[in-house]
């Protein structure tokens, strides 16, 4: 088990920069320069903080009537998102448009041809993947879960808004609405950009770069890692086929990710970080390529490799899972009882505790 | 270095570098003044010295907002009215050579507040500023991705607490504070403070497990 040694600010990097400093100073020069005396201070303090609140309640209530989904059933938070039927969700999307009300009353829009897959479901994550065409999403505020689109070279993560992605042939392209989302790629300066109301960001695909031993007049794509079917790369470090894996399902090239996940397994098993990678290969398996058998398997690998607290119970809830999409509900059932023994009050308990009362 | 003038740049002192009667004389420039030397200046209205109070401070005070709240944006206003506070009450300040402390006392503050304005926002269904700093989004690039692993739970574990609880854990495990300095840091007692760590002790170690910081 990985212990954290106190004080972690020596293992932490604070994101200081000149300008970032710089631009505070300002902002303390301009609150200085508009500041007023102390009395007068306090008196404008009580007054704006009555209108404030008065406001504020009078805004609360108005929405509260007006918006249609206090009409609606009481918000899901515990357990996965379904729709509002109740159905469970998987692969969204067909050759026509569709609108999807969930459960928590968030609401996604396909347009025709457009297919999104869901990766993981539940109480405090809902993770998608844009595979094709255009969605707009819009999320419930103040939702008890943490969204994640993935669209191939951008990641966009919102906690309550309104927004699109759309995976175009030069890229992929986000439009926010409503409140604020942070997308993340490797393509954007700090690779993470903050988006708010009205604002557009496009992110290309990253221009070919002609390979060193190729023809220098025939331009190729670089790329970021071996295929599944190229001769593993010997000499990588765990923690560089792990990095490799990362870039791989960021950019959802599985087969890729799957590749070097089994080789640093397979070179690397005797070293302590071997258990993330089996973990890592399981969610992979179970989550974006629908192998739920083999993931059982790599989960029950991870588990075999002395992992992590954290990671060890994770591994247990996924061997359960796992197992209960493969078709071997006994087997599944042992790994949650497992799991129930070994972590009563654990992240998932109240999940396996449901999941083990309906079984 | 940030691009502000040093008051002390156009002061040097004179010094001969092969005794007396040479022609060659070596201009030093003098030590940086101490905290208490900007305290005392701040105190006499200086601005100059409010500058180098700020140079000198606000990079720690933004890096300790930052791990505190786990979002940039706020971090950054947690710096600006822990440097605006500060400059306006500063006739407060009774131990100049404390400084440094105080003001890490109103960032604390500042940062209660903070969470307190983003719970009521949060309540008001406002509040849609995601936080972009999490744990292992500050984790140094040398740091494995075991540890990586850890930290995302250490911080999905404290993004569980009461802030009342969280702080003080934090300053004691992240910061390494002694435990007097935390109770200094969050206004309370000795034996409060103890208790506030030992309540969030308690659901941190169910998620992961922190060496140190234990001695108490």
């Amino acid at each position: 088990m990985t212990k954290l040694r106190a004080p972690l600010a020596q293992q932490l990097e604070a994101r200081v920069d000149d300008a970032t400093l710089q631009r505070i100073w300002g902002r303390i020069g301009a609150r200085r320069a508009g500041a007023r005396p102390v009395q007068q201070r306090a008196l404008v303090w009580a007054w704006g903080f009555a209108g404030a609140a008065l406001v504020l309640v009078l805004t609360a209530l108005a929405s509260h009537w007006q918006d249609p989904r206090f009409n609606a059933p009481a918000p899901v938070s515990v357990g996965p998102l379904t729709s509002r039927a109740g159905q469970s969700l998987s692969v969204l999307g067909e050759a026509l448009a569709s609108t999807h009300e969930l459960s928590d009353g968030s609401a996604i829009a396909l347009d025709p041809g457009s297919r999104l897959e869901v990766l993981e479901n539940n109480s405090r994550t809902f993770v998608s993947v844009l595979r094709s065409g255009r969605g707009s999403f819009s999320v419930r505020p103040g939702g008890p879960r943490h969204w994640i689109v993935e669209a191939g070279l951008a990641t966009v993560e919102v906690v309550g808004t309104r927004f699109s992605v759309a995976r175009l042939a030069r890229g992929v392209l986000v439009h926010v609405e409503h409140g604020i989302v942070l997308v993340r790629s490797n393509q954007l300066p700090d690779d993470v950009q903050r988006l708010t109301a009205g604002q557009e960001l496009l992110i290309s695909a990253p221009p070919p770069v002609p390979r060193a031993d190729s023809d220098p007049g025939t331009p190729t794509l670089l790329p970021v890692a071996p295929s599944a079917s190229a001769k593993p790369n010997g000499g990588l470090s765990l923690d560089a086929l792990l990095a490799r894996a990362t870039e791989q399902r960021r950019t959802g090239d599985w087969q890729a990710a799957e590749a070097s996940l089994r080789q640093a397994l397979a070179e690397h098993v005797a070293e302590p970080q071997a258990a993330l990678a089996a973990f890592t290969l399981g969610k992979l398996l179970l989550d974006a390529e629908g192998r739920p058998a083999e993931a059982a398997r790599a989960f029950a690998r991870c588990l075999a490799l002395s992992p992590p607290r954290s990671l060890a119970e994770d591994a247990w809830f996924r061997l359960a899972d796992a197992n209960a999409k493969s078709g071997n509900p006994a087997e599944a059932a042992a790994a949650a009882r497992e799991y129930r023994a070994r972590y009563p009050t654990g992240r998932h308990a109240l999940d396996v505790a449901r999941w083990l009362d309906e079984h | 270095m940030l691009p502000f003038a040093n008051p002390w740049s156009h002061v040097f002192v004179a010094k001969s570098r092969f005794g007396r009667g040479s022609g060659l004389i070596l201009l030093e420039p003098p030590p940086e003044p101490s905290d208490a030397d900007l305290a005392s200046r701040i105190a006499r209205g200086e601005r100059w010295a409010e500058e180098a109070f700020y140079r000198r401070h606000a990079a720690d005070v933004l890096a300790l907002a930052q791990r505190l709240l786990g979002n940039s944006w706020d971090a950054e206003d947690v710096t600006q009215e822990t440097f605006v506070t500060a400059f306006a009450i500063w006739n407060q300040l009774r131990d100049q050579e404390r400084a440094r402390s105080w003001l890490m006392q109103i960032a604390v503050r500042k940062v209660h507040r903070q969470f307190r304005r983003r719970r009521l926002l949060r309540l008001l269904s406002l509040d849609r500023n995601a936080d972009d700093l999490p744990l292992d989004a500050l984790a140094r690039d040398d740091v494995s991705a075991e540890v990586r692993s850890e930290l995302i739970v250490l911080d999905s574990a404290l993004k569980s607490l009461a802030p009342k609880v969280k702080i003080p854990w934090m300053l004691r495990y992240i910061e390494g504070l002694l435990l007097e300095e935390v109770a200094e840091k969050c206004d309370c007692s000795l034996a409060t403070v103890k208790r506030r760590i030992a309540d969030a002790q308690r659901i941190v170690a169910r998620h992961v497990h922190v060496e140190g910081g234990s001695d108490d």
